[in-house]
């Protein structure tokens, strides 16, 4: 009997196909409202998200673990060469100490004779790193703290060396940060050396791009990128990364932060009463300018903020 | 029916163990991430192992649990929901379709098929992105990622062999 159109079935195979299929699709889908920044769908994944961190935080543990004892007799087989090293490093730092302080006491000058306006501060909120993307496509970190702690989108976070990326998105007790190598991060940054305003992308790799550098700037190896402070969302001034390639079509650089081995992190929030009094601690460690007859001037100013030639004047409010 | 009853509750319980196996893989491959060595480009451990157990009892992972799975290692590692499940189905679409071939074939060739699957994963996972962010990723991770994921390949499979291989010896011996 010849079987109708209607009555034909399908075979357990074509019906296993068709699901794999139709959730291949769903998927698809998903992505697609994902892109599509819905406010329900945000809040809904950063409320799954939140409910799976302790999970994650619980697993990440072991791995904690095993990578500590793996560092740690590292460090222990190159203990002789990391003390040679150190010897080297303590010369180094020795001589960056003496041009810093010559450094620190022109920085100091300049404040009270431009009049430059110390900045609002921001409150640095300690955070641990619960998970890391492990993909070659993205570059982003989960971190512990959240909503709960003042973390808002947008905050800059950074380490003592300076900045690792920015927050964005944020749940009760998570945050998640996308890395300075992200593909996505565009960072808005000046050359220390020459103040020359450019912005570093993300390659999804090690270093950054350097991009939208005027075309009469110079950029030399080893100059110190930071950030520049446009558009608001960042503070300026946070040092991003070091220049280490420059080509005819491209200039590369280092991230200044370790970002394979981040561990703690600080998120930069910026709530309106930071918790203690900012103003008194720039006044007690910022004097103005000392004055004499003729105003200011910058010129036979030693490291001490003494004059090096002929009349000496006071420096940090010293009676003479 | 005793017996078919039997079959169904072992079935049932290698689903359980299954998805619990891979949840806990997921978010182990996660905190693989912040190893220095596998910084932004882990093995594809999660698709390694859907891979072998699809070749060797595809009625453990059916395709719902896959996109479960995919959905929760993507909202570990801030991914597009349903990135991972998509690549997931791409595996898992791919073995049912060779595991015939597969069934007879020696090592060498089931390594050769999965250096082949994961390719065309990477591939996928590259152009999704492109298109997701509008940006060219670096290749040097994407390479690293799909040479370790074939390298570890042989390890696992071992492993996996020999694990089913002794829980059916201590199953019989009861």
């Amino acid at each position: 009997m010849a079987r109708t159109k209607g009555n034909r079935k399908r075979s357990p195979k074509s019906n296993g196909i068709t699901r794999q299929i139709l959730i291949f699709v769903i998927c698809v889908a998903m992505m697609v409202i994902g892109k599509a920044d819905i406010t329900a769908v945000n809040s809904v994944r950063t409320g799954l998200t939140g409910f799976i961190t302790p999970v994650a935080d619980v697993v990440s543990v072991p791995f904690r673990a095993v990578y500590a004892m793996v560092d740690s007799m590292q460090a222990v087989a190159n203990l002789r060469e990391e003390n040679l090293q150190l010897k080297r490093d303590v010369e180094r730092l020795r001589q960056w100490r003496r041009k810093a302080e010559i450094l620190q006491n022109e920085n100091r000058q300049l404040r009270s004779v431009s009049g430059v306006i110390i900045p609002e501060g921001t409150t640095p909120v300690a955070a641990r790193v619960i998970a890391v993307n492990s993909d070659s496509f993205a570059h982003s970190v989960l971190i512990n703290v959240g909503a709960s702690a003042g973390i808002q989108k947008g905050n800059a976070v950074t380490t003592t060396d300076g900045l690792v990326g920015i927050i964005v998105s944020v749940g009760p007790k998570h945050s998640q940060v996308l890395l300075v190598t992200d593909i996505n991060a565009m960072i808005p940054v000046i050359l220390s050396s020459s103040s020359w305003p450019a912005t570093t992308a993300g390659r999804n790799s090690a270093e950054l791009d350097l991009r939208f550098l005027p075309a009469e700037a110079t950029a030399n190896l080893d100059d110190l990128v930071q950030t520049s402070g446009h558009g608001g969302v960042l503070p300026a001034g946070i040092p991003v990364g070091r220049i280490t390639e420059v080509g005819s079509n491209s200039i590369k650089v280092k991230p200044v932060v370790d970002l394979p081995r981040l561990g703690f992190v600080s998120v930069l929030t910026t709530r309106e009463d930071p918790g203690f009094a900012v103003d008194d601690i720039y006044d007690q460690t910022f004097r103005t300018l000392p004055q004499d007859e003729e105003g200011f001037t910058l010129e036979g100013i030693n490291a001490l903020g003494q004059r090096s030639t002929g009349d000496q004047i006071p420096v940090n409010g010293e009676e003479q | 029916m005793n017996a078919e009853r039997e079959n169904q509750d072992q079935l049932l319980l290698s689903q359980v163990i299954g998805f619990v196996g891979m949840t806990a893989l997921a978010f182990a491959e996660s905190a693989l991430g912040q190893m220095p060595l596998f910084y932004g480009s882990v093995p594809r451990i999660l698709l390694i192992m859907l891979f072998i157990i699809t070749l060797l009892s595809p009625a453990v992972l059916p395709a719902f649990m896959m996109l479960v799975i995919g959905i929760v290692y993507d909202l570990v590692q801030g991914n597009p929901p349903g990135y991972t499940s998509s690549m997931m189905m791409i595996v898992h679409m791919a073995v049912m379709l060779r595991r015939v071939k597969m069934a007879d074939a020696d090592a060498g060739i089931i390594w050769s098929e999965f250096s082949l699957v994961m390719a065309v994963v990477q591939i996928y996972g590259f152009l999704v992105l492109v298109a997701y962010t509008g940006h060219v990723p670096a290749m040097g991770p994407v390479v690293f990622q799909f040479a370790t994921s074939v390298l570890l390949f042989p390890i696992l499979y071992w492993l996996t062999i020999l694990s089913a291989n002794l829980s059916l010896a201590f199953w019989r011996s009861r």
